[in-house]
């Protein structure tokens, strides 16, 4: 019989099986998940946990020194069906499950971002992090977990690091801002860049354009409060959606991307602004979709425009370039899978080893102590004395050395012999 | 009328915007850097017309042997030409930054170089052979400068237009075609035009001065020195429009202005090489005229 002392689980569900309408249901906040694991700690006290939930997927990694202590699937689904208030029988098919090395290789994976909507994404080696940062404040997490998560950003850096997986932008907002801009100017630190519309993208690309160095960022929103907000967040100054014009004749790159059903600048409009500006150059890239600069536009002498279209010819070759290196992030994941697997079935040997070592130890000293008291008397010296105990403790290391050798090269091997159970059986060394 | 002209007018002139400039920090007055400009241009045009009269005074004082002193060739008239020189570097810098006080560091080298002058004034000239010589040299230099810049400015130029339409065609991030940015190419093309423009005026006007010093005139009308100077006309034109014309200075026209310099050159080069202009006959005739 094979046995596995220490037990990896995962439980849970991500992009690849389920809609996000039941992602969301099973989604926690931050606040909920410092809940969640605080009553699985109450339930399964000698069990480490770590708990992720972004956007695009929950899941629960559970481990255990002892196999026993470690809850099965259907307790976990369970624990999570009673957190989300959401009946059992309805995450039974949703959810997927994995065990032992299979969690290591998933964890690996996530974290690298292979498994990630987008490959090669930047967010998710970060999410993990703080998964289990949130999980080590709430003490929810041990040795197994505290090596298990640090092994998964360590092989997430070498991914990064080995394969070119990362590099290519795939987002929208980073292709324009990353690989569009740098075509047309130097730098972005002295140009004046107006950004139309204060959504989600907006953010973030707001947050490219000052990782790209820009400084002067004018932001013009229908609603001031938020594009306020954004100013405030990000830094930047909001202006009035009336000046919208105005500001246009001073830029030098502009971003936009409102929700409008119709064009927010036609050619009309934008005839006096081309005429005020001498020809300068100017970019407008059109992330909105429907656009919101007229397609005629960018017919003008010394204007670029750019749709969302125009790049996303981009974002596809370069997802297409990161999903060829594939291949050697996965040969890299089932390396680091393997030697982290060898090492973690080494340490589920050590209890046995030691309980082995007492017990020889304790026969060792009876039988020690019943020669002494017999051979007591005026011939036996100090010196006969530590002879005969090296002689002892010479024997026992020598009995023991084969024995535990060979379970040391059977734990790395997965423990494929069951030496491990033999050496339990023939010794009664209890679980 | 002109001749009356003398070192104490421009100086006066440089003088006060020198004091235009220094009063900056200290009191508000209105339309401060159109006086500092109309008296440094009224200085450039006083020490311009002193250099043409200087000039003509040493030509006509010349006789026709190659051992009189020559034109241009001493201490004096050069400091000037140096000084007039750093005055219109000064006075183009006024106008296109019209807010700085780069006056406080240009002026002062204007006035000392002028100082200069006048100290070395009664230092013997060279002849006109030596003057020649030295002339012929510096025309080279400046016209090998002009013609360089020239050709840099007509290849980024192309640059600047193939990248521009890779770009309004919604072709960026092409690993296989990488050229520099539109805003880098267009800076050097602006700056190249401006560059090829004063190497060249420099150079016709060495060669002017070399010409008159070797052979006491100027055969303007042979292809040699006619289709340089037509280079020089519109370098001149080039720059003046771009300089004035807002939209010349942007994108593709000052593209289309570096490549037609580029024409130019060309017809420049022909006119240069079919004359003979420059090359071993025109050396060995200036050398024997140059002989006593």
């Amino acid at each position: 019989m094979k046995v596995d002392q220490v037990k990896l689980e995962m439980i849970g569900c991500s992009h690849k099986n389920v809609a996000v309408q039941f992602r969301e249901r099973l989604a926690f906040s931050p606040a909920e998940c410092t809940v969640a694991l605080e009553q699985f700690r109450e339930r399964f006290p000698n069990t480490e946990v770590v708990l992720l939930s972004t956007c695009n997927r929950v899941e629960l990694y559970v481990a255990a020194p002892d196999a026993g202590d470690c809850p099965g699937p259907g307790q976990l689904i369970q624990f999570l069906a009673a957190a989300r208030e959401i009946p059992p029988e309805s995450l039974l098919d949703r959810l997927i499950h994995r065990t032992s090395g299979e969690v290591v290789s998933h964890l690996f994976r996530v974290t690298s971002a292979m498994d990630s909507l987008v490959v090669g994404e930047a967010q998710i080696p970060a999410q993990v992090k703080q998964a289990y940062e949130h999980a080590t404040a709430a003490g929810t997490t041990g040795p197994l977990l505290h090596a298990t998560f640090q092994a998964a950003s360590r092989v997430a850096k070498r991914v990064q690091h080995e394969t070119s997986i990362h590099r290519r932008r795939v987002s929208i907002p980073s292709v324009a801002v990353g690989e569009v801009v740098p075509e047309f100017f130097e730098t972005l630190a002295d140009k004046k860049i107006l950004l139309i519309g204060a959504g989600e993208m907006g953010g973030e690309t707001l947050r490219y354009l000052r990782d790209a160095g820009a400084k002067q960022i004018a932001i013009v929103n229908r609603s001031k409060a938020r594009g306020e907000e954004l100013a405030t967040l990000y830094g930047g100054s909001s202006v009035a959606w009336e000046d919208r014009l105005t500001q246009m004749v001073h830029a030098d790159l502009i971003v936009s991307m409102t929700g409008s059903s119709e064009p927010v600048v036609t050619l009309a409009e934008f005839r006096p602004v081309h005429a005020a500006r001498y020809e300068r150059l100017m970019l407008i890239l059109d992330l909105a979709v429907p656009r919101d600069f007229a397609a005629e536009i960018g017919d003008l002498p010394g204007v670029y425009l750019y749709s969302i279209d125009d790049l996303q010819a981009s974002a596809d070759r370069n997802r297409r370039e990161r999903e060829r290196e594939w291949p050697r992030a996965q040969r890299i994941i089932d390396e680091e899978t393997a030697l982290f697997m060898s090492h973690l079935q080494a340490r589920s040997t050590g209890p046995v080893i030691r309980q082995l070592r007492e017990l020889a130890e304790s026969i060792k000293e009876a039988e020690l102590q019943r020669l002494m008291n017999r051979l007591q008397g005026p011939q036996l010296s100090e010196q006969h004395e530590a002879e005969i105990a090296q002689s002892f403790e010479r024997l026992v290391n020598k009995l023991l050395h084969s024995p535990l050798t060979s379970l040391r090269d059977d734990a790395a091997s997965g423990h494929r012999q069951g030496l491990l159970d033999a050496l339990r059986r023939l010794f009664q060394l209890g679980d | 009328m002109l001749s009356r002209v003398t070192v104490s007018c421009f100086v006066g002139s440089y003088l006060i915007a020198m004091a235009l400039e220094l009063t900056r920090p200290m009191v508000r007055i209105p339309a401060r850097t159109v006086l500092i400009a109309t008296t440094t241009l009224l200085g450039l045009v006083l020490q311009a017309i002193y250099l043409s009269t200087l000039a003509r005074t040493e030509v006509d004082g010349a006789g026709g042997m190659l051992s009189e002193p020559g034109l241009f060739a001493d201490w004096y008239s050069w400091s000037l030409l140096l000084a007039w020189a750093v005055a219109m570097v000064y006075f183009v810098l006024l106008l296109r930054r019209p807010e700085t006080t780069i006056g406080y560091f240009l002026i002062p080298p204007v006035l000392g170089l002028i100082f200069l002058a006048v100290m070395v004034r009664q230092w013997a000239p060279f002849n006109r052979a030596e003057a020649a010589s030295l002339w012929r040299m510096i025309h080279g230099i400046a016209m090998l400068l002009g013609a360089a810049a020239v050709l840099i400015g007509f290849v980024v130029g192309l640059m600047y237009l193939v990248q521009s339409m890779r770009l309004k065609r919604k072709q960026p991030g092409s690993r296989g075609l990488r050229l520099p940015t539109l805003e880098w190419l267009q800076k050097l093309s602006r700056g190249t035009l401006v560059f090829s423009t004063v190497a060249v005026a420099g150079g016709t006007l060495a060669g002017v001065i070399m010409t008159l010093n070797a052979q006491g005139e100027v055969s303007w009308t042979s292809r040699g020195i006619l289709f340089p100077v037509c280079l020089l006309v519109w370098l001149l034109a080039a720059t003046v429009i771009e300089f004035f014309y807002r939209p010349a200075r942007q994108g593709r026209k000052v593209a289309y202005l570096t490549l037609a310099s580029f024409g130019f050159l060309i017809l420049a080069m022909a006119g240069v090489l079919a004359s003979g202009h420059g090359g071993v006959d025109s050396q060995r005739t200036g050398s024997r005229e140059a002989a006593p």
